[in-house]
């Protein structure tokens, strides 16, 4: 006869602990998904009843200017964001991680754009992009300062780009210093010894020794730029002439308030898929250079 | 290439001086050591060298040259790290040539001193893999070949040792002399570890607390330490130190203590009475565990030391005997076959010609003329 198998009371404290975070993570986000994703089969408005459309919202996406626009605006403003922030931050940590006074306030300092919520900070650069920068323009006789960069169709995506880089170096720069921190200081004394120059040390030593580092920086403020959604909402709410539609703001804009939710939970499908394929491919580039300490 | 350091100090922003009055002129092809115990200076003097710590006050001059402000690799050294600071994300041929890409040299040379260095070294089946790969004792070699591919006039050696066992250590050793014949470049080797500074060395450098006690060869260190410190950190076992008293006599001065007697010889009680040393004074008496020989069935009980076995130790080729002297200890090393136990009375007989005495208050030792 089979010996039933006593649970040890260590066993019951992990499992205590446990399934209450896993009820919950499927209640808010797993049934959810799994809902979202049924409904994308259906016409459902977000409310009354609703009929199935087989893939008929997919097929739908691809011809829906609207969406492809907010593609592009996404994918153009994630792809700049990741660059700039990632090169900006790295500059930061580089300084952060030399030998300067009152390092740890500066770091300090410097964080401070993390802790404030994207919408806080949406809501003070509109105030700055609308009321200030434009009186600055007026007092120096400055025409292009003049007007509120984010009534402009073309320029609007970079008054966003400027508060999503801005909120986002803050967390890249403590991850790229805890990078640079893990390269023994006597490497750089013997690459100093060798003869290499302030450039080739970064080139040839650091930069790929913080690989790791990189690729986490660069999958993680990706993800998060391809999901921009806060600084749409306080700063231009998808404007001038939808110049803004980021793909997270029109899921929910059109989603819930344009009675399009069957067709949004498509979107929202399909726009996942993107995410994960896309973090994927960077991961494996990225992952091929790098190296164990 | 010719080093020398003038009057160097090191002192550091919280005002902790580090290094004091160095002063040392090392000639072309000199093989020198700086040993001493754990932040006694040695190393951050050898960084000045290299350019990685900048110089308080003082002068460096390389081949004549004032270096004090030169950059590192203006210098024309090559420095070997205590934890061999190999660049880990490249292979072993990458991390030898990497110094010479620097320098910008022809592809062709390049590839001819990796060749030949690591044929000195035996990396040749190692060339292509990444230091992760490989042992301590085949790193420590890599960070060699790396600073020797670059035939340097200078070679710095911070601990290359520290991190191997006793084994390979002692291979390492006969590898870095045979180096050195071959190199003929100047060598700075820093060490805490006695055996390593006796072995290799031409000359050494004893430091402590940031000051030079003695810069000597071996062979004068071991015999003639200019003071305590220098008699007692070279040598293993250490050198025994016996608070004795000075008692003058007609045929020339004695030591005593308790029931011990030593009678000193002519020259030796001369440079004690030279030294204003007289009856009833105290000196450190110093004498190294070999020149103490074991003497329990002897009669004749002059010149010995009376104590009780508190330690035996068996070695195979000798034996390390620890004796309590009247509440001092002290070391002996017997020859094989000699045995006793703890409790053990035992008379120690001491070669008085092999003798140091030291000054109790400055440390200085008496006996050097």
């Amino acid at each position: 006869m089979k010996k039933k198998r006593k649970m040890s009371k260590k066993q019951k404290t992990y499992l205590f602990i446990i399934i209450p975070v896993v009820l919950l993570f499927f209640m808010f986000n797993t049934w959810p998904m799994l809902n979202g994703f049924f409904y994308s089969f259906t016409n459902y408005k977000g409310y009354g009843s609703y009929e199935m459309v087989g893939f008929q919202n997919y097929i739908d996406l691809f011809s829906d200017t609207r969406v492809l626009k907010s593609y592009l605006f996404t994918f153009k403003y994630a792809i700049c964001g990741t660059i700039l922030v990632n090169v900006l931050s790295l500059l930061m940590a580089l300084a952060l991680n030399a030998k300067i006074r009152c390092k740890s306030a500066l770091r300090g300092i410097y964080f401070v754009p993390n802790i404030l919520g994207g919408l806080i900070i949406g809501y003070i650069f509109s105030y700055i992009f609308t009321y200030i920068i434009p009186a600055i323009g007026q007092t120096w006789n400055i025409e292009w300062l003049q007007n509120s960069i984010l009534s402009s169709p073309a320029y609007a995506w970079i008054g966003v780009l400027i508060v999503g880089v801005w909120q986002a170096v803050a967390m890249t720069t403590i991850i790229y210093i805890s990078g640079l921190q893990t390269v023994p200081g006597d490497v750089y004394e013997a690459s100093r010894i060798d003869g290499s120059s302030k450039w080739t040390e970064f080139w040839k030593i650091t930069f790929p020794l913080i690989i790791p580092f990189v690729s986490i920086n660069l999958v993680l403020t990706t993800k998060n730029f391809m999901m921009v959604f806060d600084q749409i909402l306080s700063l231009t709410g998808g404007g001038p002439a939808q110049s803004t539609d980021s793909i997270s703001y029109l899921i929910y804009n059109n989603g819930l308030d344009g009675g399009q939710f069957g067709f949004q939970s498509a979107n929202a499908f399909i726009f996942f898929l993107v995410i994960v394929i896309f973090s994927i491919v960077q991961q494996n580039i990225t992952s091929k250079k790098e190296e164990q300490l | 290439m010719s080093v020398s350091l003038k009057h160097i100090n090191k002192t550091y922003p919280n005002g902790y001086q580090a290094v004091k009055d160095f002063n040392l002129d090392i000639k072309d092809e000199e093989f020198i050591i700086f040993v001493g115990p754990s932040g006694c200076g040695k190393s951050t003097t050898l960084r000045m060298v290299a350019g990685l710590e900048d110089i308080t006050g003082g002068e460096l001059l390389i081949d004549g040259k004032r270096m004090n402000e030169a950059e590192p690799k203006d210098r024309n050294i090559a420095m070997v790290f205590q934890n061999y600071a190999l660049y880990p994300h490249m292979t072993v041929r990458k991390n030898m040539e990497y110094p010479l890409k620097i320098a910008k040299l022809p592809k062709e040379e390049i590839n001819a001193r990796v060749a030949e260095a690591s044929r000195i070294l035996g990396l040749d089946a190692l060339l292509d893999r990444k230091p992760n790969a490989l042992s301590g004792g085949q790193r420590q070699r890599v960070a060699m070949g790396r600073a020797i591919v670059r035939n340097p006039k200078i070679l710095l050696m911070d601990e290359p040792l520290s991190n191997l066992d006793a084994k390979l250590r002692g291979q390492m050793r006969i590898e870095i002399t045979k180096l050195h014949k071959k190199l003929k470049s100047t060598i700075i080797y820093v060490t805490h570890d006695q055996t390593e500074a006796m072995t290799l060395g031409d000359r050494i450098v004893v430091m402590c607390d940031g000051d030079v006690q003695q810069i000597d060869t071996p062979e004068n260190l071991y015999n003639r330490p200019a003071n305590k410190f220098v008699a007692g950190f070279i040598g293993a076992p250490q050198m025994n130190f016996l608070d004795m008293i000075v008692e003058e006599t007609p045929q020339g001065a004695l030591l005593k203590q308790s029931n011990s007697t030593l009678t000193l010889t002519p020259v030796q009680s001369r440079l004690l009475k030279d030294k204003g040393f007289k009856s009833g004074d105290h000196v450190t008496l110093g004498i190294r565990p070999e020149n103490l020989s074991a003497a329990i069935d002897t009669k004749d009980h002059a010149n010995c030391i009376e104590g009780v076995v508190e330690v035996f130790e068996m070695l195979g080729s000798s034996s390390n005997i620890y004796v309590s002297v009247n509440g001092q200890n002290i070391a002996a090393i017997m020859p094989a076959g000699h045995f006793c136990k703890e409790g053990d009375k035992v008379s120690l007989n001491v070669d008085i010609d092999a003798i140091h005495l030291f000054d109790p208050k400055s440390e200085l030792n008496l006996l050097n003329m």
